[in-house]
């Protein structure tokens, strides 16, 4: 999953930048608005997160601006007077949920994962495929509860792959989406960590988890077992 | 002492009226009776000519004037009209037939051939006397009368009166036209500071924000002063506001940039370090909350509740987007409230979000009069909040500087900012299952 940061005080952009990194995501960032709303307007992010009060062009019309050409991934606003009225005109410019400034990491994270599995259509941060577990909060994934062991990069493509279960995935767009703007990408590297997930979730090759579509790409297959049950 | 305007214009027309219509009523009076007594003299003065016309000789040397005079006052009992002719030793001559009731008072002391007029009272009457002393020659010896002409004041007085009447009828009359017209005048003349008077309460009660109707030239420069007064002072909030919005970003952004240092780090420390940082947090929310509130409390606009109510429960659907809230809004469309506009956010949005967070499915907001105070109430199907938590909640209000945030804290902030609406709020049990919060504004 890949994030954008739009926020101008570089000590918290840059804290949010590891933090989220190192819980698994992809993440850029933009320092003003005019930046962000460029960067959100040619990448193809998940999610962003947007401080409301940014120099140049303000939080709300760069949500704002963003909506109006059809960008749908969900927002999250960060605003440090707390204000209902800014909280109301962030989500009225089309963000999807709000954080008061000063936040626990731990809190922006599970807002960040609420907001993406909600964009997914997914309720639960434990999502089950008959006997494959994946844990989207711990980035676990078990198979017939016996834990595997995955690299960071692993679990990006199947949390991609599940998190658009009813898409077909591009190469491209699986790497757009687990690798930052700078990363030195290389497509077949993509191939490599489909072909050992598959061994992973599957070593006897009777579920068939990810699907490849000749030419077009890859496809996750499984039907959720526990959807929509103990919605919280 | 401060009177209206109105009541020192008409007050003093009244006295200037008063004195003026007074002042001319004695004058015209004075000039009448003036003017009545001239008259009567001269009358008089033509009756001693009358007699001494009609007066004759005798053969005897005696003056003599026939049985009845040509002037027929003098002839009737009843009369008002006297006249006698005596001589200097107090010997009646002759007297007219109206001098049968009279006696007329003798005068010896007269120049010869004045007319010397007196007053003379007698028998509850007053009469005016005119003497006039004469000397008739005859072939041997000169003699000397006086001829005496009175007439009963009551005819001038009768007259008099009349006129009085008259007079002070007319000027009361022409009094009150001018008075009435006056306070036509004053009531047309004043309107427009009426008018002025009227918009500033509608901008008090917060109806209008500027006085916007024409008004006569005399006051534009007022009415332009107080607008640009109540221009600077909006102005002047809106700096301040901004300027309080400057202060908690950076005051906000240092301390989250310190939160996520702390947090990152493992030190022994760290938990009292996030602990002191969430408390300099809360203070700092508080006061600026405290400060945006304070001092704003003039000129507060009404405002319609439900479209704000509406809008705060959108946005908090899409916050609450898993938990699927239903609400029920029994708010009247024309339901207005004066509370400043972004208090009022913070209320409803502190006193909303605090239903949805603790309802399990549903959410009721309602607003109505009670004895002419707003009460806005606010309930959910949580499992409520217990009476030590209550207290807590409503405590903290006044000491929220002690407190670490969490639950409560907004309800914390409405409480504090009701003080300052002298409002009041009270926590109870709702039908609904959950807590009911009731607003008093």
């Amino acid at each position: 999953m890949r994030l954008l940061i739009v926020e101008d005080e570089p000590n918290i952009r840059e804290q949010l930048q590891q933090y989220l990194q190192s819980q698994g995501y992809a993440v850029d960032t933009a320092a003003d608005g005019r930046a962000g709303l460029f960067m959100g307007n040619e990448y193809p992010f998940d999610l962003a997160i947007v401080d409301l009060g940014l120099p140049e062009i303000s939080g709300i019309e760069v949500i704002q601006h963003w909506r109006e050409h059809g960008k749908s991934f969900p927002i999250l606003i960060l605003t440090a007077r707390g204000k209902w009225q800014d909280k109301v005109a962030g989500l009225e410019a089309g963000a999807d949920d709000y954080l008061v400034k000063p936040f626990h990491n731990e809190e922006l994270l599970a807002r960040t994962r609420a907001l993406l599995r909600r964009a997914a259509g997914v309720s639960q941060p434990i999502i089950q495929f008959g006997g494959i577990n994946i844990n989207t909060s711990q980035q676990t994934v078990s198979v017939n509860n016996i834990g595997l062991e995955l690299t960071a990069y692993e679990f990006k493509v199947i949390e991609y792959l599940v998190m658009n279960s009813d898409k077909v995935i591009s190469k491209t767009e699986l790497t757009e989406h687990i690798y930052e703007q700078d990363f030195d990408r290389d497509s077949n590297v993509i191939e490599v960590f489909i072909g050992r997930l598959r061994k992973k979730l599957d070593p006897e090759g009777k579920l068939k988890p990810i699907e490849t579509l000749r030419g077009r790409g890859y496809r996750w297959s499984l039907t959720q077992s526990n959807e929509d049950k103990n919605v919280s | 002492m401060n009177f209206s305007i109105h009541a020192r214009i008409l007050f003093s027309a009244l006295i200037t009226l008063a004195l003026f219509m007074g002042l001319t009523g004695i004058v015209l009076d004075k000039a009448f009776r003036n003017n009545v007594n001239s008259l009567q003299q001269e009358n008089l003065r033509t009756q001693i000519y009358t007699l001494l016309a009609t007066a004759e000789l005798n053969d005897a040397g005696k003056i003599q004037l026939p049985e009845d005079i040509a002037e027929p006052r003098l002839n009737l009992a009843e009369s008002t009209l006297h006249a006698r002719i005596v001589t200097q030793d107090k010997n009646v001559i002759w007297q007219s037939k109206s001098m049968l009731n009279i006696k007329l008072p003798f005068v010896t002391q007269s120049k010869m051939g004045e007319f010397s007029f007196s007053d003379i009272a007698q028998d509850q009457n007053t009469f005016t006397l005119v003497n006039f002393t004469t000397q008739w020659v005859t072939d041997n010896n000169e003699k000397t009368y006086i001829f005496q002409v009175a007439e009963n004041k009551k005819v001038l007085s009768s007259q008099i009166t009349l006129f009085r009447k008259n007079l002070w009828g007319w000027l009361a009359g022409a009094s009150f036209i001018l008075i009435l017209t006056q306070t036509l005048i004053l009531r047309w003349g004043l309107k427009p500071l009426r008018y002025v008077a009227e918009d500033l309460l509608r901008i008090e009660n917060g109806k209008e924000k500027r006085l916007t109707a024409q008004y006569p030239k005399e006051i534009t420069p007022l009415t332009r002063n107080l607008n640009q007064l109540l221009d600077s002072s909006q102005l002047q909030l809106t700096r301040y506001r901004d300027a309080l919005g400057n202060m908690a970003h950076s005051l906000k952004t240092p301390i989250a940039v310190l939160q996520g240092i702390i947090g990152n780090a493992e030190t022994k420390e760290k938990d009292t370090a996030l602990e002191q940082l969430n408390t300099i947090n809360t203070i700092v929310e508080y006061q600026l909350q405290r400060a945006s509130t304070a001092g704003r409390l003039q000129f507060i606009q009404e405002i319609a509740l439900r479209p704000i109510t509406e809008k705060i429960i959108t946005t908090l659907n899409k916050v609450y987007l898993e938990k699927q809230v239903e609400t029920q809004i029994n708010i009247a469309n024309t339901f207005t409230i004066k509370v400043e506009e972004g208090d009022l956010f913070e209320l409803l949005g502190n006193l909303i979000e605090n239903a949805f967070k603790w309802s399990n499915k549903k959410v009721s907001i309602s607003a109505q009069l009670v004895q002419g105070q707003t009460q806005l109430s606010f309930e959910d199907d949580g499992s409520g909040i217990n009476k030590k938590e209550q207290d807590t909640i409503l405590l903290r209000g006044q000491r929220a500087d002690q407190t670490t945030p969490g639950h409560g804290l907004g309800l914390a902030m409405v409480s504090d900012m009701l003080l300052l609406y002298k409002g009041s709020m009270e926590i109870t049990k709702s039908t609904m299952g959950g807590a009911k919060i009731i607003i008093n504004i």
